[in-house]
């Protein structure tokens, strides 16, 4: 197992920091509130503050997500945005007995591992003259740590099972559902980005 | 680092404020725009027609013969739920003074600059000449040119599906054409229709803007760019074979050449040399290849997977690149009115143009909004236009 800091903190133990990061105070005294369902069912029927609301409990979550699948913040807002667009869009159809978190997670989840697959992929031509690509932005200097930095050293699958587990806090099948994963497939990854991520973070830890 | 000191930086990690206020606008701004709900649609039917039949018992027992005033008309349509046809919209004076031509749903309009648009007719595409004289319109094999008030000069037909044509610049004696997989040319009154080459379909041919002669930049069925003097039948250069060359422009002085691809937006000298080149990364693709007034290449960058789109600008002096603007979704191809004022950014996912002037570049100073609508005669399916001219400067 690895470990940092003289091995007080396993991965696991990162683990649940990374879980509790997911869920802030207010979080969670807005959790004590209306019930999702009761929410999108008010949505459904035109209320603004309804929306305005679950997009106040889900924004957080699906923004830091984006950002640590895809370690982009432009691309994070971009995705975070269009998830949320893309709920409204099947609002009147959604149907309230299921649970708009894992939904929207869902969608969140995959489009960054797309984006981050892609630029992965992505190739420079006529290298002699080709600056970077328009529009991109390095990640701020304000949010990047680097744990966020050790987790972009992992391939973006296995940023992502780590995110949705211990972010976002579902459960391994939960995970194997929305990446369309069997569940065997998700805890290997899981395991394989956790002794990678704490690696990661012993050599940062060793540089700094 | 401790365990705690772990799960305090990422507690901790700062919320992203400016991020959550503008995805909060957008998002808001969607659910303003989702039709009204059922549910509180039938109930407010319910209630109105108990309201309604309230007020028409109290007119008969009254016995009032007055028309119920505007007031009480629109209460009644908004009890009962019916809304009052919108105003159609209607185009406001252009920045730029001058007109636009415009292709939408499968007609081609003239925009004149106080906003009076003209149905030239129905044309697949229709490019201008160069003083704006005339109009060079195609639909299926046919090439016609036209009078900005839909007068027919003259028309011909050619042996296949005429896909794109350009007026050559200056004296206006040639007009290139791309129909089927030939390049042709015919000259400004109709005549000597004539075969130059085989072309790659469905790339738009670039006549040099300046200097001696009729020079025509193309693309063969190889993929390469070749620029050709049409009068002396004389090749002058061509490139290596470019994959998936998709738009050509010259720049204004004719120094340079932007070639864009699949793969790239490059800049190619006068000789056909490479001037700089500006690699895509995969997911993203440009279109609308232009130059700025000021001697800028410009294309819209699009990125598929962040779904969003850049108006780039790509210098040939320092071969730098910078970012005019972003918008989320499609952007269309850029279009710089004659005397460099104004750039109006065809915007189909707001369903905009955005118009901007050099002084303020990153903020439009004028929408247009509800396009779609304005050129759809007789309301007939909305469809926003898919391309914008500007009218050349008239003959001095």
């Amino acid at each position: 197992m690895s470990s940092m800091d003289g091995g007080e903190a396993s991965v696991e133990q990162l683990a649940v920091a990374l879980s509790d990061a997911g869920a802030t105070a207010g979080d969670r005294r807005r959790r004590r509130g209306r019930s999702e369902a009761a929410l999108v069912r008010a949505a459904q029927d035109g209320s603004e503050e309804a929306v305005a609301e679950l997009f106040d409990r889900h924004w957080e979550a699906a923004h830091r997500a984006a950002y640590l699948i895809t370690h982009d913040r432009a691309a994070a807002e971009d995705i975070a945005q269009e998830a949320f667009l893309a709920a409204l869009r099947a609002l009147p159809r959604f149907d309230r007995r299921r649970p708009l978190r894992p939904w929207l997670h869902r969608i969140v989840a995959n489009r960054a591992i797309d984006w981050a697959r892609a630029r992965q992929l992505r190739r420079e031509v006529g290298a002699e003259a080709a600056p970077e690509l328009a529009g991109s932005e390095p990640a701020s200097a304000e949010w990047p740590d680097h744990v966020a930095a050790a987790l972009a050293q992992l391939p973006p699958e296995q940023r992502a099972v780590i995110v949705l587990r211990h972010l976002l806090e579902l459960t391994p099948r939960e995970i194997a559902d929305v990446l369309e994963l069997p569940q065997g497939t998700v805890n290997s990854r899981l395991r394989r980005g956790l002794d990678a991520l704490g690696g990661a973070l012993a050599e940062s830890e060793g540089e700094r | 680092m401790t365990e705690r000191e772990l799960r305090e930086t990422l507690r901790h990690a700062p919320p992203d404020a400016a991020a959550r206020e503008r995805a909060w606008q957008v998002v808001r701004a969607a659910y303003r725009e989702l039709p009204p709900p059922r549910r509180g649609r039938r109930r407010v039917r319910s209630t109105s027609l108990v309201l309604v039949a309230c007020l028409a018992a109290t007119l008969a027992v009254t016995g009032a013969t007055r028309a119920p005033t505007e007031a009480v008309a629109r209460w009644l349509r908004n009890a009962v739920g019916v809304t009052a046809t919108a105003p159609a919209p209607t185009l406001s004076k252009l920045p730029a003074g001058t007109r636009l031509l415009v292709r939408a749903g499968g007609s081609v309009w003239v925009v004149a600059p106080d906003g009076v648009k003209r149905r030239l007719g129905s044309y697949a595409g229709a490019s201008w000449s160069p003083h704006g004289l005339f109009v060079v319109g195609w639909h299926g094999s046919e090439l016609t040119a036209l009078e900005p008030d839909g007068d027919v000069r003259w028309s011909l037909t050619a042996r296949a599906r005429v896909r794109t044509a350009r007026w050559a610049p200056g004296d206006g004696y040639r007009i290139a054409y791309v129909s089927g997989s030939e390049l042709r040319m015919v000259n400004g009154d109709g005549t000597e229709d004539r075969r130059l080459a085989v072309a790659r379909a469905g790339i738009v041919p670039a006549w040099r803007p300046a200097g001696a002669g009729h020079v025509l930049a193309w693309v063969d069925a190889h993929g390469r760019v070749r620029v050709t003097d049409v009068d002396a039948g004389r090749q002058l250069w061509r490139s290596a074979p470019l994959p998936g060359v998709r738009e050509l422009a010259w720049s204004p002085d004719a120094s340079s050449l932007l070639v864009v691809t699949a793969r790239a937006a490059m800049l190619l000298r006068s000789d056909g040399s490479r001037e700089a080149t500006l690699g895509l990364l995969s997911g993203t693709s440009a279109r609308g290849a232009a130059w700025t007034p000021g001697g800028e290449a410009a294309f819209v960058l699009r990125d598929a997977i962040a779904n969003r789109s850049e108006l780039v600008l790509l210098s040939p002096a320092g071969l730098r690149h910078r970012v005019l603007f972003t918008a989320p979704g499609r952007l269309g191809a850029p279009a710089w009115s004659s005397d460099g004022r104004v750039l109006l950014a065809p915007w189909p996912d707001g369903d905009q143009w955005l118009l901007f002037t050099p002084q303020r570049r990153h903020r439009p100073v004028q929408t247009v909004e509800r396009v779609a609508a304005q050129f759809a005669p007789g309301g007939t399916q909305a469809r926003f236009p898919s391309s914008v001219e500007w009218a050349p400067a008239a003959r001095p």
